[in-house]
């Protein structure tokens, strides 16, 4: 399977329901979101799951079980599941946030401990697995359990993903590489805090707007902690994984981390792979009241105001769109619809902010995610995706990477802006899409392609349209300084593709 | 003198491993005039892009920038990996060498160093019946 090959709607603003029973479309309309997380008792949604589609909203489905521990999926949750999938939706979760003692029956919830793994992480893949493939039999997507996200033992999230990883892979590993290859995705849970920032223009990539001066509208956010440049400046070397002395469980809490987390050990123990990443509750999180002034949760970042909390947020769902952000992060349902409509100060900023700006959308390059056809009795018909001409699907990095010219670009602009670029990552220039066809299929591909924006439409048609195994790049500019401006941020953050 | 395809269906230009740093100041003008595909060498044997343009008899020239010390062996493994494309060898100890030589092959539209042979027009002039034979 393919990253592009997921339906949902390319738009990655969302929104968590209240609670069980508790819907209103009108209000994920007016923030023109693009996903809903429906944590539902049983089949309650069903009859909303075709107006949500039909709005471009893809739903999410939580079936409720309260502290459900390591149980295995009820019966009744299965049937809920297939009335769901009937109705059109997708995407499902059961388990919630294991590394977390309220989330087990007692007496396990005092004892948390990721290592004791026949107690904990045994019996929660093995029903895990169990779970996913029947969800994909019946036509879904199952996601890989959201953790919380904590640096603090026994809760650390690095340690409880990496056993359970472990376990899959000792265990279950055909089982998973089945999963991981149809239809398989990773619940997070972001809560971030103020882990972001906005560049002062011109100030470089170090000096952060205070709260007050940021604007949605403009660029130069960073949401890639722990690896941004503040943070790498502050602690050279932190990773999701922890990686120096002042980390000993890990760096999970930014808007990507955990996904890195889930990447890297697709890559080390299942041979590589992506799969979409959705954070499933979080956003920026606490933020104070309007009378509260500045709320700094980490003295490194600039703070949250009850305003900037909605200028931040807006920019969240933008980053995740653009290139800066991984193919695989495919968007955030806030925490939750009571306190952005119903909270204590009435309606937060935010709903007007989003609600101003037209939504953002997601171009998702066919990535391969990895693992093994399905085969079951139930589908015996599956067959592998077929093999298109040209070359093959990018699984991690792609063996090469042009960078082409749209007819018309003045290649000065590329002389002028490409300097740095190009001998931190050493790509092949060229002007013509003709040898992208002579590629085989065992070599992977990324295409940057450097457009204006008259000219996106047709470059998308010659080039991502027309190679769908390609990672499809597209940097859209007016000037040689708006190119600059696009090297110049990825180089910052070392990304090749942003 | 070496002749060269007018119209290769591909034409490469490659620095060799080192020489990265060569790219923006020699081969700027030279590129925007004809569009090569281009590409700094990771190592000495770093042709099979070349080779995939080269396969089912397409024509390819590689024009290929070295610098003293090195040239004879990527040469050499160029000769040995890519035996059906026209190779344009251009071996200087300077960017500054490397440049003058690309710029003034725009200069004199010379592609590839050399006057470049005249497309076939495919129509041939109607001879006049004269007293003189046209030969």
């Amino acid at each position: 399977m393919r990253l592009d090959e997921y339906q949902w709607s390319r738009n990655p603003r969302g929104m968590h329901n209240t609670g069980v029973f508790r819907y209103d479309l009108r209000r994920y309309r007016e923030i023109k979101a693009g996903w809903v997380k429906l944590v539902a008792a049983d089949h309650e949604f069903v009859p909303n799951i075709p107006e949500l589609l039909a709005a471009g909203i893809t739903p999410i489905i939580r079936v409720y079980r309260a502290a459900w521990g390591s149980r295995a999926a009820d019966a009744q949750s299965y049937a809920d599941i297939a009335r769901y999938i009937q109705a059109g939706a997708r995407w499902f979760e059961l388990w919630n946030e294991p590394n977390l003692g309220n989330e087990w029956p007692a007496p396990l919830g005092s004892a948390l401990d990721p290592n004791n793994i026949g107690v904990y992480i045994a019996p929660l893949m093995d029903h895990w697995v169990e779970w996913a493939e029947r969800v994909i039999e019946m036509g879904g997507y199952p996601a890989f359990i959201a953790l919380a996200e904590s640096d603090s033992p026994p809760h650390h999230t690095t340690g409880w993903l990496r056993n359970m990883m472990v376990y899959l892979r000792d265990v279950h590993a055909a089982r998973f590489r089945r999963i991981l290859g149809n239809g398989l995705w990773l619940a997070t849970h972001p809560y971030i805090y103020n882990h972001f920032y906005q560049e002062i223009p011109g100030g470089g990539p170090l000096s952060a707007r205070p709260p007050e001066q940021q604007n949605a509208a403009q660029g130069g956010w960073h949401f890639e902690y722990p690896y941004d440049p503040i943070g790498q400046a502050d602690d050279p070397g932190r990773t999701v994984w922890g990686n120096t002395p002042r980390t000993p469980y890990g760096d999970p809490n930014g808007l990507t981390s955990v996904g890195h987390a889930f990447m890297e050990l697709l890559r080390d123990y299942f041979g590589g792979g992506v799969v979409p990443v959705v954070g499933t509750e979080g956003g920026i999180w606490p933020w104070p009241g309007p009378g509260d002034g500045t709320r700094v949760d980490d003295a490194r970042y600039p703070g949250v105001t009850w305003q900037s909390h909605a200028e931040a947020t807006t920019a969240m769902f933008d980053w995740i769109a653009s290139s800066a952000a991984p193919p695989w992060m495919f968007g955030v349902t806030l925490w939750k619809e009571d306190i952005y409509w119903e909270g204590p100060h009435g309606v937060a900023p935010a709903v007007q902010r989003l609600a101003s700006l037209p939504a953002p959308l997601k171009e998702v390059p066919p990535l391969d995610t990895g693992g093994t056809v399905w085969s079951s009795p139930l589908q015996p018909n599956a067959v592998a995706t077929p093999l298109p001409e040209g070359p093959g699907p990018v699984h991690g990095g792609p063996d090469y990477h042009f960078i082409m010219l749209a007819p018309g670009i003045d290649p000065e602009w590329f002389f002028q802006a490409a300097e740095q670029y190009w001998l931190r990552f050493a790509p092949v220039l060229l002007d013509s899409p003709a040898l992208i066809a002579n590629l085989p299929y065992d070599k992977t591909l990324a295409v940057t392609v450097i457009a204006t924006p008259d000219q996106a439409e047709a470059m998308n048609a010659s080039i991502r349209d027309r190679w769908p195994t390609i990672w499809y790049d597209l940097i859209i500019v007016q000037s040689a300084a708006d190119l600059l401006t696009v090297f110049n941020q990825r180089l910052n953050v070392n990304r090749r593709f942003g | 003198m070496q002749s060269f395809p007018a119209n290769p269906d591909y034409h490469f230009l490659i620095f060799a491993p080192g020489l990265d740093n060569w790219i923006f100041r020699a081969a700027r003008r030279y590129w925007a005039a004809y569009r090569p595909i281009l590409y700094g060498m990771r190592t000495p044997e770093d042709f099979a892009l070349v080779g995939y343009a080269a396969a089912e008899g397409r024509v390819v020239v590689v024009t290929l920038a070295m610098r003293r010390d090195t040239a004879a062996a990527i040469r050499a493994a160029a000769e040995a990996r890519l035996t059906a494309v026209t190779l344009d060898p251009l071996v200087y100890d300077t960017p500054t060498d490397l440049q003058i030589t690309l710029d003034a092959r725009v200069e004199f539209n010379q592609r590839f160093g050399v006057p470049q042979t005249p497309v076939d027009p495919g129509i041939q002039p109607t001879r006049t019946p004269g007293p003189i034979p046209l030969g």
